[in-house]
């Protein structure tokens, strides 16, 4: 079931027009979306949280429009910013539970609420300091929390690993994954950097001149237009591979202890085990050939360029 | 009510830092200052000074310092800028994002905003009204603290509706508001000058001080008091207040506000 459906929406700011006839099926799982500087991603997600009004077309988010039911909608989404912007004044905690307490939970559930999410946020007493005081690796673990304290069914991200050093980059797409996997919260994740993407991802959605160029599994996407299987062997790669001619598949040896198999890894993969049987040879490691996702991305913008022009 | 607590707790915590104190110190200090400089400063004519009537002379002097200069001030320094202090801090999103976010984020200032410039309006009435030195000081305390509470609750209104409007120009609209139409309109012998604030006040002023028959025919004021006892005066303040606050919110939810680090596509 889609979660998001928009059909033919447009979105004009004067004359520039920022969303251009979009139509867009997003389902439960983590979502990537994806597109260059001014692609209208932005404004694509303040459109699902009803920030902004489409001038025309129509949509759903969870179930509900997005021109008359603007609030439910926003009592169901998580929304993290990708803007360095906090709650002056306030300590972690404290933002964290007025979070929640705007989305209407009470008070003492809600600080209780904001501990739970900030220790899963991996923040220690830095909780109590005054977010101005936060580096940006802490600010980025506070936006997230205060995006998930009411228990999202929808979370929208938005750039959530930008300025993150490795470790706590790693830690957040890992949270990101916790939600999404064990707990079963539909993630958008809004990012430009590609690796996060095909590290969590199971969709990938890019968009390009207000429109969406590719909306497709991020399997579907990543397989090869010229598939091959790079098979590592234990022994020699040149006399396997002549067993592999033998039995009518295309090989080029690579070095003395890898050789690449050209089809489809379903087609070639039973063939070549069959051939390391009566081989008898040890097979260390087979590895599918995969398109890049920065391919796929360039292509997919590319193509975008091409319809304009 | 939870989010109007958790508002009003947020605007509380920025409310009660040193720069904002001294603000509301200032504000306060204001009237208490300018009556005290009249009380130990008197007038170089004495004959004029034999002619005053000093009850009426103190009432309209703490009035118009009280309830139209310190507490319109108050909240324009307050409710004025509700919209834009959230767009250039960046915190609009996160306000702007929980369902009812804005509601709140509206109520919750317009509270704030309301305490804030009452509070410092009452402290700096209770002394500046001791520099009188009039038999009639209470009635005029009673008087002034109550058209305090009512100007609060009006003006932030009105102010919270402007700086919704013109968020990038709120204090320099909220000035010129104030100064053309509670000013210049509501003195304005005409219908236009029912929808200003300070005719209402005016005219409870004129009521509730009794500031004596010479008031009531001041040529000036002749025309632009309002008529009817003081609940009608106040039901129209209540009404004023409620359709400004109205308005405010459906501007508000119906405005797309953009900060300049989110303008982008």
């Amino acid at each position: 079931m889609a979660l998001i459906e928009l059909d033919d929406v447009t979105k004009d700011y004067g004359s520039f027009r920022a969303i251009d006839g979009l139509s867009l099926r997003i389902g439960g799982g983590i979502t990537g979306l994806l597109g260059p500087n001014g692609a209208g991603k932005s404004t694509l997600i303040k459109l699902i949280l009803g920030l902004v009004r489409c001038s025309s077309g129509r949509g759903k988010v969870l179930g509900c429009d997005i021109f008359t039911e603007s609030q439910r909608i926003r009592a169901r989404i998580g929304y993290m910013p990708e803007d360095d912007c906090y709650l002056h004044g306030l300590s972690g905690v404290e933002s964290v539970q007025m979070a929640a307490q705007l989305s209407r939970i009470p008070a003492t559930e809600a600080l209780r609420r904001a501990h739970e999410i900030l220790d899963f946020c991996g923040m220690g007493q830095e909780r109590y300091r005054t977010v101005e005081t936060f580096s940006t690796g802490m600010r980025q673990k506070l936006r997230f929390a205060m995006a998930i304290v009411h228990d999202p069914e929808l979370l929208i991200l938005d750039e959530p690993t930008s300025g993150l050093d490795p470790e706590e980059r790693e830690a957040m797409l890992n949270r990101i994954q916790v939600l999404a996997r064990r707990m079963g919260r539909a993630v958008i994740v809004c990012t430009h950097i590609l690796p996060d993407v095909q590290l969590i991802c199971d969709r990938v959605v890019i968009m390009a001149a207000g429109r969406v160029t590719l909306n497709e599994d991020l399997d579907v996407v990543l397989r090869s237009n010229d598939p091959s299987v790079t098979v590592d062997l234990q022994d020699d790669a040149s006399s396997f591979a002549s067993a592999l001619r033998n039995a009518g598949l295309r090989v080029d040896v690579l070095n003395e202890r890898s050789l690449r198999v050209f089809g489809h890894g379903d087609q070639t993969l039973p063939a070549v085990w069959q051939a390391a049987h009566q081989h008898e040879t040890a097979i260390r490691r087979l590895i599918p050939s995969r398109t890049s996702l920065e391919d796929v991305f360039l292509a997919a913008i590319q193509d975008s360029d091409r319809a304009d022009s | 009510m939870t989010p109007l607590q958790a508002m009003i707790r947020f605007e509380l915590s920025r409310v009660l830092t040193a720069g904002r104190i001294v603000w509301w110190l200032i504000l306060a200090s204001f009237p208490i200052l300018i009556t005290g400089l009249i009380r130990f400063f008197p007038m170089s004519d004495p004959a004029a000074a034999r002619n005053l009537d000093t009850h009426v002379f103190w009432s309209w002097t703490i009035y118009l310092l009280v309830p139209c200069i310190t507490c319109a001030l108050g909240v324009l320094l307050s409710a004025g800028p509700a919209i834009s202090t959230e767009l250039e801090q960046r915190s609009w999103v996160y306000l702007a994002t929980r369902p009812n976010g804005i509601f709140w984020m509206l109520l919750g200032k317009y509270v704030v905003a309301f305490c804030w410039a009452t509070t410092a309006a009452v402290a700096g009435l209770s002394v500046a009204v001791l520099f009188s030195m009039q038999e009639t000081l209470f009635r005029i305390w009673m008087a002034c603290a109550g058209l305090s509470v009512l100007a609060a609750m009006s003006y932030a209104a009105v102010f919270l509706l402007i700086g919704t409007i013109f968020p990038q120009r709120s204090m320099l609209f909220c000035v010129v508001w104030a100064g053309f139409a509670e000013g210049i309109i509501s003195l304005i012998p005409a219908v236009i000058n029912r929808i200003t604030v300070q005719y209402r006040l005016r005219t409870l002023f004129v009521q509730w001080a009794r500031p004596g028959g010479s008031i009531d025919t001041l040529p000036i004021l002749g025309e632009s008091l309002a008529e009817g006892p003081w609940y009608i005066q106040i039901l129209w303040l209540l009404s004023l207040t409620a359709v400004f606050l109205a308005t405010a919110q459906v501007v508000a939810h119906r405005r797309e506000f953009t900060s300049a680090a989110e303008s982008d596509v």
